[in-house]
């Protein structure tokens, strides 16, 4: 059984304003950008940076969260231009 | 000549030794009394104390700082030939070149290829030391560098013409006018709550401005406050203003810009 | 707990720098030229949002426990202050008005004005050392800016230098106030005050003490540093030069303040005392000397500034409360009349150019501006019913009753070099006979009614203050008393 940690609002806010974040960024990304391989490298760098203090998740969420955003964004950016 | 300069070369050795002297030994027999540092070192508001002191004892030195960022980028701007009364000047330097190319500094593949995820890293790396500056070490200031220094690998391995991350100069404009405004704002929203200008904003009609893990407020008084938002507005600042200085040097294109109208 | 706003005195910061983001941002925008002038009519009123008394930022206030220190930044604000910073939104105003009759006028102009009036009026009120600091190094680059923005050659070298010194003057300043916070504590200046009346000096105070000195010198322009600093306000535009000199005038008023403050009633303070003398008289003299030399009008105008910067220092630097009163109302007169003569340079170098020798016969051209240039000139020079006269006549008075005669028969003879050179001035641009080609040539001057309003207003201020010299010095006493101490020299 995998451990998400405890995921509430408050827990929650902060990688989602990490999401928002890597949204703006990744719409000034002009290349295309790899989904699978980043999500693996992100998975893999997210785990060996941890959470952040009193954010009792087993991983990074924030850093997973804004490379979601920054993909999202670059995804986009492919289909409006 | 030969005598006037060596004259003038003994009485600055001479002033530098004096001066020197006289700054390292005020500095060598510096006797620290602790002072206002014994309040900022045991009062609790956030678990990162250094931030603390930045954003909620010293709020305004911060809100200063940022501005001579926003300055010196508006001067660099103005190098350049923005918002000049008169550009005689850059339009006789640049009279004889009609275009400006792009320097090609050569690199290979291999630099190439590990620029893009390099960057891309160091972005996210960014957003998380902006995110996590009110616990972690770190903040706007540190993690704005670090997604300026990613667009700064960028744009040394591709050029500025193929870069693949397009930090237009409007969109760094928007960023950096958003990032000061936002401050200055949230800083009014302290005024309108209590009075006080840049006051630490716990609750605003019995909600938290910034909802995070409740074991934070230790004293159960005070969240967060607004400080992760200042964070974030400095963060984007200085992310725009050292993208703006760097786009500013890299290429010539910017002065073209400016002394065509 | 939702309080009353009371006190909005963080507006008088503040709202200019919000204001100067929007500019810099709308910067090729065509209703900037109209947003200036409605900064410019707001920016009178913007001294008047505070309160007097202390403003804690973020409710930093004294703290309560073991320590009674401040623990935030504060701010005072008290009339004589209250004067400064009316002074200087009142000229950082009339310049706004005259630079909208600029064909050229941008945002980015405006954005840089608004900076430097923001931050300098966060100098003059900062009760914070290291808040001074930060604004300092603003005030400095908003300089350079306001000097690169007239676009030549010379006006980049100018500024080029003037931030390399900046630079060094700027990290002294700094390792000063570290120093400083290291040796006391605490960074509160009426805190720093007691502590430092309570305790024996260390060298580290003493070190403190020399880079506030290095910073004073870079800030105001006295010397080693009066050279760049001229060199910036002949480089510059002629309207924004009177900018310039008022922001440098007012941060080497609140600096040389906030050294009175620290250090005034020390016993080791009268050594430092007497190379601060030394150092405005050698401000008032080299000025005095360069000014005679010069045959271009900026010049003359940017080297007279050196030297009036010295008689302020001077002023201040006796350190009794006549002394203070006397500096700090003839910088405000300063402020004003230098502005004045600026904006005249501006008028006149618009109708042909600013070289002394190229110009003549412009009186029955512009009479009225001559007139007002003409009160300007004699302000500075301190003839009776004009406000130079009120200043220096306290001036002097007080260097007699800190029983040093020599500093005043300095000043009367730096006065007589500055009537020798004004009227000079005066007479090669307005009075003497020039050729026919000449007179055809003035025929087609536009006078930019803008300028001429701020002149006129300048004016109007140089006669009442000249007339009720009170306005202002009843409200500089109370604070001087404060910080001056009674001394004098024994033969």
């Amino acid at each position: 059984m995998i451990n998400y940690g405890v995921i509430t609002i408050n827990t929650m806010f902060l990688p989602f304003i990490g999401l928002i974040m890597g949204f703006i960024l990744g719409r000034r990304i002009t290349v295309k950008l790899n989904v699978w391989f980043y999500l693996i490298v992100g998975l893999f760098i997210g785990y060996l940076l941890g959470a952040l203090p009193y954010y009792e998740f087993p991983m990074s969420y924030s850093f997973l969260l804004s490379l979601i955003g920054l993909l999202l964004g670059n995804f986009i950016n492919k289909y409006l231009k | 000549m030969g005598v006037l300069s060596s004259n003038r070369e003994i009485a600055v050795s001479l002033s530098f030794i004096l001066f020197g002297s006289v700054i390292f030994y005020s500095i060598y027999s510096i006797d620290v009394v602790e002072g206002i540092n014994a309040l900022y070192t045991s009062t609790y508001i956030i678990p990162n104390y250094v931030t603390a002191v930045l954003f909620d004892w010293r709020g305004f030195d911060t809100l200063g700082e940022c501005f001579i960022l926003i300055n010196s980028v508006l001067v660099a701007g103005m190098v350049f030939g923005k918002g000049l009364f008169n550009r005689g000047f850059l339009k006789e330097l640049y009279r004889d070149k009609k275009t400006c190319e792009d320097m090609d500094l050569g690199f290979t593949p291999i630099i190439k290829v590990l620029a893009i995820p390099m960057s891309i890293v160091l972005m996210l790396l960014g957003i998380v030391v902006i995110l996590g500056g009110h616990i972690t070490p770190g903040g706007g200031f540190q993690g704005g560098s670090l997604i300026a220094a990613a667009y700064v690998l960028a744009i040394i391995s591709f050029g500025i013409r193929k870069c693949p991350i397009n930090f237009s100069h409007k969109f760094l404009e928007t960023l950096e006018s958003f990032g000061a405004l936002t401050f200055l704002i949230l800083g009014l929203l302290g005024m309108a709550i209590s009075g006080y200008y840049l006051f630490n904003v716990g609750e605003i009609y019995g909600m938290n401005p910034f909802p995070s893990p409740l074991s934070i407020a230790q004293n159960g008084s005070l969240n967060v406050g607004i400080i992760p938002y200042l964070n974030m507005a400095v963060g984007l600042k200085v992310l725009a203003g050292l993208s703006t200085i760097t786009t500013l040097l890299i290429s010539e294109r910017i002065i073209f810009k400016n002394i065509k109208d | 707990m939702v309080k009353k706003m009371d006190n909005f005195l963080p507006l008088i910061v503040v709202f200019p720098l919000i204001m100067s983001i929007i500019f810099s941002y709308i910067y090729k925008s065509k209703i900037v030229r109209i947003l200036t002038f409605l900064m410019a009519l707001i920016l009178v009123v913007l001294p008047f949002f505070g309160t007097y008394g202390t403003y804690f930022f973020g409710d930093h206030a004294i703290a309560l426990g073991s320590t009674s220190l401040t623990s935030g930044i504060a701010y005072v604000l008290n009339p004589a202050k209250n004067v400064m910073v009316f002074t200087l939104m009142l000229i950082g105003s009339l310049i706004l008005i005259s630079a909208t009759g600029e064909k050229k006028l941008n945002g980015i102009f405006t954005s840089l004005m608004l900076m430097g009036l923001a931050s300098v009026s966060a100098i003059i009120m900062a009760e914070d050392i290291f808040n001074l600091y930060v604004f300092y190094e603003i005030a400095t680059i908003t300089q350079a800016g306001l000097v690169i923005a007239s676009g030549t050659e010379n006006a980049y070298k100018a500024a080029f230098r003037y931030l390399l010194i900046g630079t060094m003057a700027g990290s002294l300043l700094l390792l000063g106030i570290a120093l400083l916070l290291s040796a006391t504590g605490t960074l509160n200046i009426e805190d720093m005050r007691n502590f430092l009346a309570n305790n024996s000096a260390t060298p580290a105070i003493y070190g403190g003490l020399l880079m506030l000195i290095i910073g004073l010198g870079y800030g105001g322009g006295l010397p080693p540093f009066h050279t760049i600093k001229a060199d910036m306000y002949s480089r510059a535009r002629p309207f924004v030069a009177s900018m310039l000199q008022t922001y440098s005038k007012f941060v080497l008023i609140a600096l040389m303040i906030v050294i009175l403050k620290l250090f005034g009633g020390l016993p080791y303070f009268n050594i430092t005392r007497g190379v601060l003398i030394a150092l405005s008289i050698g401000g008032m003299v080299f000025g005095t000397v360069m000014a005679l030399l010069q045959n271009d009008y900026k010049k003359l105008l940017a080297y007279h500034t050196i030297s009036q910067g010295g008689y302020v220092a001077a002023g201040l630097a006796i350190g009794t409360p006549l002394g203070i009163v006397a500096g700090i109302f003839h910088g405000i007169n300063h402020a004003i009349y230098k502005s004045a003569l600026f904006l005249g340079a501006h008028i006149v170098s618009k109708a042909k150019s600013s070289n002394m020798a190229k110009l003549g016969g412009l009186l029955p051209f512009m009479p009225f501006v001559a007139f007002m240039i003409l009160c300007a000139k004699l302000a500075t020079i301190g003839i009776p019913p004009l406000n130079g006269f009120q200043s220096k006549l306290l001036l002097i008075d007080a260097a007699m009753k800190a029983n040093i005669p020599e500093l005043a028969i300095i000043m009367i003879l730096v006065s007589i070099g500055t009537f020798v050179y004004m009227m000079k001035a005066f007479y090669l641009i307005f009075l003497k006979p020039c050729s026919e080609e000449q007179i055809e040539e003035y025929k087609n001057i536009k006078i930019s009614k803008y300028s001429v309003f701020s002149l006129a207003i300048l004016t109007v201020l140089c006669i009442l203050l000249g007339i009720y010299p009170d306005i202002v010095v009843d409200r500089i006493y109370p604070f001087a008393k404060d910080i001056g101490i009674n001394w004098a020299l024994n033969k």
